[in-house]
């Protein structure tokens, strides 16, 4: 595939650099973990998606 | 439609992301983390710039250099590859102020139609989930990957 074509693709091509690995998991903001488990907790997820 | 987007580099499990800007303040290392939360699949977004020397990530930074565009399609791109390998997934973004929330929803906006081919978009409400539509003032978002 041309770098042309690649350069299309929706889907990126990536380079691996495994330091990156270091922040798996990492919660960048506390803040933002504790409004999403209290939107999971009140609203949950889209009814469309739990009910399928 | 694919916009202009910078080259990214990726560990080997696909959850985080960086890629270099390149605007009118020089060259600023970002970082896309996608981090999973207790629940199954369910994974917060995190956008920021990389401390060159630590390797520290600020969220709440404006950068202002000058390419917002080009950033915003590379952070698109790390949300195919990321749903790529995570087909399951559930990605929740909100902005670390109402600031960049807003801007959040104006980046959904502009690449609504071509994103809703591609993925489930809802806006986050006070009682509930929208499916996203533009003008609204989300307080959060949420997206899935369609399945092909």
């Amino acid at each position: 595939m041309k770098i042309k074509e690649l350069n299309k693709r929706k889907v990126p091509i990536v380079k691996i650099d495994k330091s990156l690995d270091r922040y798996n998991g990492l919660v960048l903001s506390p803040d933002k973990l504790e409004k999403a488990n209290e939107v999971l907790r009140t609203i949950g997820l889209p009814k469309q998606w739990t009910n399928k | 439609m694919i916009l202009p987007r910078y080259p990214l580099t990726t560990g080997l499990e696909l959850q985080t992301f960086e890629f270099i800007s390149e605007g009118t303040k020089g060259r600023i290392p970002k970082l896309v983390l996608f981090t999973q939360t207790n629940l199954r699949d369910f994974y917060i977004l995190s956008f920021g710039d990389k401390d060159k020397f630590t390797g520290d990530i600020d969220d709440k930074v404006i950068s202002n250099n000058g390419d917002s565009e080009k950033v915003l399609a590379t952070v698109i791109a790390t949300i195919y590859a990321f749903t790529d390998k995570y087909q399951d997934a559930y990605i929740y973004a909100t902005g670390s102020t109402k600031a960049r929330t807003r801007l959040y929803r104006m980046g959904i906006s502009k690449y609504l139609s071509e994103g809703k081919r591609d993925f489930e978009i809802y806006g986050e409400l006070k009682d509930g989930w929208d499916d996203f539509k533009k003008g609204i003032d989300y307080n959060g978002f949420l997206v899935k990957r369609k399945k092909s």
